[in-house]
Formats: C-alpha cells, structure tokens, sequence
C-alpha cells in the first residue's frame, strides 16, 4: 500500500521543481480574462481579452518573441459548438539586450480573441476558461501559468461590463489593415526592402518612425537598425537579413510601427503587412561586377596616366 | 603620386571584396575558434577536421536547458551522437557575474551534477564565439558536416516550451541533422528559430 501511494506522488516529485519555478513566475505578474460586456446573444460573434500586468523589469513576449523568449500559448476550454479563433496581438516594442533583441511588452498588454457560440443556447451563461503558459523574463527568465474562468450571461438586452474603457482601448491597439498605402516587399542582396506608396497627394515630409515586427522568426536580423529612405514619392524600409543566411519566407507577414498617418503629431499606428516577397530586378551580383569593374578601370587608368607621366618626365630630361 | 595610386588600388580592391566579417553562415565552412576546456585544456575546431561537431550553447540557470538536462534528454542526446563518433562541444557564453556563469570553484561541482556526456565543456565567458556563430538562445544547436560545413542552425526541436511533457512527441532537429550526415542524405531543415533565453552576454 505504501509502496503504491510512493508511486503515486512520482510525478509530483518529478515536476517539483518546474512547479516552484512557475510559482516564481507568477507572483511577478497579473493575468486576467476580461470581456467589454456581461452579456452575449446566441449566434452572435463576441470578443474577450487576456489583460497582462508584468512587475516592472519583467516583461513578456510576442508571437515571434524575436531572438529569445517565448510566446505565449493560450488552451482554451468551451461548451461544445462554441468556436475560438487564433490570438490577436497589440504592436510589441524592442527590449534590447545587446547584441540581442527580443519583441515583447514590458508594459501591461491585452491579446485579444472572437469567440462564436453556437446558434442555439439552452444554457443561461456562456463559461470560457483558458490555461495559459508564457515566459517571463527580467535578466532571467522564469515560467508562469495562469488558469482563468469567465462566465457570460446569455440575454437579449445588452449589459456593459466594468471592464468596458479597458477592453476598447486595447482594441484600438490592434494592428489594422491599410487599404488606402500599396505596401510590396522586394528581395534586394543582403535585405529585404519594404516598398510603401502613399495614397496621391500624401506628404512624407515629416515622417518620424517606421519599424517593422516580422510574424515569422528567424530570417530577419531582429537587432540591426532598420534604415528608411523617402524615394520617388515611396517611404523605403530595408530590413536586414540574419547573418545565419535562413532564406526570407515567401510571404512577408508582420506588423509595421509608424506615425505616417499622424505626421508630425506624434501618434503612431500599428499596420498589418502581408504581401508577398517580390525577386530583385537588379541583380545585385551583376551589381558588385559591374562596381568592380569600374574600380579595376579606374585603377588602370591611373597607371597608364603614371606611366605617361614617368615617360614625359624622362623625356623632359632628355630635352634637359 | 604614390600615395594617391596606393590609395586607388586599395578603393578598388574594397570595391571588389566580399564582406570581411567571417560570421557563421550555413552552408558556408564552419568559422575556427579555440576555447578553453573545463579541464583547462585549449580545444580548437581544427583538432576534429573531418569529424561530425555539435556545438550546444548552455546555461543551466535556464528553464529551457533544464527541461533538457532534468529529464536526461541533453545528455542522452550527447552519449548517443559521442557513440557515432561525433564530436560534442557545450559553450557556456554567460559573461562573469551573469545567470549560468560559475566561478572555477564553483564550475567542477556544478559539471558534476549536471552528468554531460559532451566531449567538452567550453568556456566563452567573453562571448567571442557567441557572438562569431550569432548564438542567441540556450539552448542553440549548429551542426558541422565532415567538411567543416555549418549544416544546421537552430532549435534543438520543434517544441517551444519549457514543459517536460513536450519532450515526448518532439521531432528532434540535431537527432535528423546527424542521422542525414551518417547516412550521406540531405538534411531537411537546415535552418529553424532557436527557442530559449537568451544568452547571458
């Protein structure tokens, strides 16, 4: 019998220690589940939000936490028929660590989510939890768990929750679509350059910030400067390439960090980018050739021109 | 005059050079370093031409390499690749003072409990090596052909957690990058985003 109740606590032995490291994780953090209103309708698409508070020093990561971190993973639990859709992230800032850099919020943070329950509901409330795991760092970095519940009242009439202003200003943190700039981007040698055309009559006079966050990791070097040029009436935004040499993904996804559309104001907008990566039309090989070959012409020249010289000197001796 | 032709000459023989900066890249040759050893021995990637290499970036204050070292995966991994002949090399890049640092005293006990079976433990306190082969996580893998080829960069597998549980259903990418290169096949994933924290430079 003791031997059994032995067996049994082996597991809780084996995971001691990862759990004391979570407990750590947590007591620097507040997690919670909120939603903008207490009530949902039947058939009707709603929005909630997991709200993040790190201690300060401690932060978090993004869905590409950059070159080290870990995003957050989210394991939903919902009555049957009710759908959860994929998480939605604010724009995250650069927490450098040179020469490294990671993506992430040291500040407090929503991830949002459309949750779609079924057409019909026979219960009175709807109950959502969510287990979510995530890392958080300071200089070191400690794992964190958090288990939330939230339970909302299925009615016809509408109810706000307290958490309401909360909820809506983090929505309006969520990156957006630019329908009215063309945004391509284009393989050059060693980066790729994002291309944005503005819509006529735009000025890019006293445009200030421009920084892109890559969704998918690895091919970009997350901690070099992004340089940014105007061109031809075009913002040009190259993004350096990581000095392992993984090749670019085929479609270039992430989130664009600028003040183009509040120039001069100081408000800077969050812009979804996803296009596909176009090839270069000016072969850079033929390029670093062609600058080559000017050196080498260059360089040749002189050497006749010294030649010459020399020559007419001699010359001039002669006559002397 | 002279000084003006030296000049020239040098503008287009910059003009004409590739970049100067020998960085690791894959599928380029493996750039050289020598560290010292726990056992303070001088180690050179040169001692193992010909030779499989495995280079590990470690920090045992890590979540991440404990999830590794706690379940006996790391050093299976290790024992396993040693057995064929490959040449395992762990680094520790932590600058003095930082998380997964250990003082000369302190590194014998810490190696002790630990149980690597690496070839060896390699001291880069300076991050100089680091820094030349880009690591950034712990743990961060590159894999080194015969040739002296860097094949593979990256994760050590395809679950980013710290979670023990993930280990079970994990596709390991230094267990198929060695088993491409013993057999003479390609290896599939010659690049993937390492996971982990970030090294302590």
């Amino acid at each position: 019998m003791t031997f059994f109740r032995f067996l049994f606590l082996i597991p809780f032995l084996l995971f001691a220690g990862v759990r004391a490291e979570i407990a750590e994780g947590n007591r620097h953090v507040a997690v919670e589940l909120i939603a903008p209103q207490q009530t949902i309708r039947a058939g009707e698409s709603f929005t909630i939000g997991v709200f993040f508070k790190p201690d300060p020093g401690w932060h978090l990561y993004w869905m590409n936490p950059g070159d080290s971190g870990l995003a957050p993973r989210f394991d939903w639990s919902a009555p049957e028929g009710t759908q959860i859709g994929s998480p939605h992230y604010p724009a995250p800032s650069r927490i450098d660590t040179p020469p490294l850099t990671s993506y992430g919020y040291s500040d407090s943070v929503m991830v949002v989510f459309t949750v779609e329950p079924p057409e019909t509901m026979r219960q009175s409330t709807l109950k959502l939890g969510v287990q979510v795991d995530y890392l958080l760092c300071s200089d070191v970095c400690v794992p964190a768990e958090a288990e939330l519940v939230l339970e909302l009242i299925v009615a016809d009439e509408s109810q706000l929750s307290p958490d309401f202003y909360r909820f809506e200003h983090w929505l309006s943190r969520l990156p957006q679509s630019q329908s009215d700039w063309r945004i391509r981007a284009v393989t050059r040698e060693s980066h790729v350059q994002l291309v944005l055309e503005p819509p006529p009559g735009e000025s890019l006079s006293s445009i200030a910030k421009l920084e892109f966050f890559p969704e998918q990791g690895g091919w970009m070097d997350h901690s070099a400067r992004q340089f940014w040029q105007v061109s031809r009436d075009r913002l040009l935004l190259d993004l350096p390439l990581n000095s392992l040499g993984q090749p670019a993904p085929e479609r270039i996804r992430g989130v664009l960090v600028t003040d183009a559309e509040w120039q001069g104001q100081g408000f800077e907008s969050a812009w979804v980018v996803d296009t596909a990566l176009e090839g270069d039309r000016s072969s850079g090989t033929s390029l670093r050739i062609l600058g080559g070959l000017v050196g080498v012409g260059i360089v040749l020249l002189i050497v006749v021109r010294l030649l010459r010289f020399h020559q007419n000197r001699k010359k001039d001796r002669e006559i002397d | 005059m002279k000084t003006t032709v030296l000049v020239l000459l040098l503008l287009g023989s910059l003009v004409l050079a590739e970049e100067t900066v020998t960085k690791a890249r894959i599928g380029e040759a493996a750039p050289n370093f020598a560290l010292v050893d726990s056992e303070g021995k001088t180690i050179s990637l040169t001692d193992y031409s010909e030779k499989i290499i495995v280079l590990e970036w470690v920090n045992f204050g890590c979540p991440f390499v404990r999830k590794f070292y706690d379940s006996g995966t790391m050093q299976t991994l290790q024992k396993k690749a040693v057995k064929k002949d490959v040449v395992w090399l762990t680094i520790n890049s932590s600058a003095t003072g930082k998380q997964g640092y250990y003082s000369p005293e302190e590194l014998p006990a810490q190696l002790e409990k630990e149980k690597g079976n690496y070839t060896a433990y390699l001291l880069d306190s300076d991050g100089q090596v680091g820094r030349l082969y880009g690591a950034k996580t712990t743990p961060h893998i590159y894999v080194i052909d015969q040739n002296s080829i860097l094949v593979y960069a990256g994760a050590i597998d395809d679950q980013p957690s710290t979670k023990k549980e993930t280990l079970e259903n994990a596709t390991n990418y230094v267990t198929h990058a060695l088993d491409a290169l013993l057999k003479g096949t390609e290896i599939e994933t010659p690049s993937t985003q390492p996971y982990g924290c970030s090294v302590k430079y």
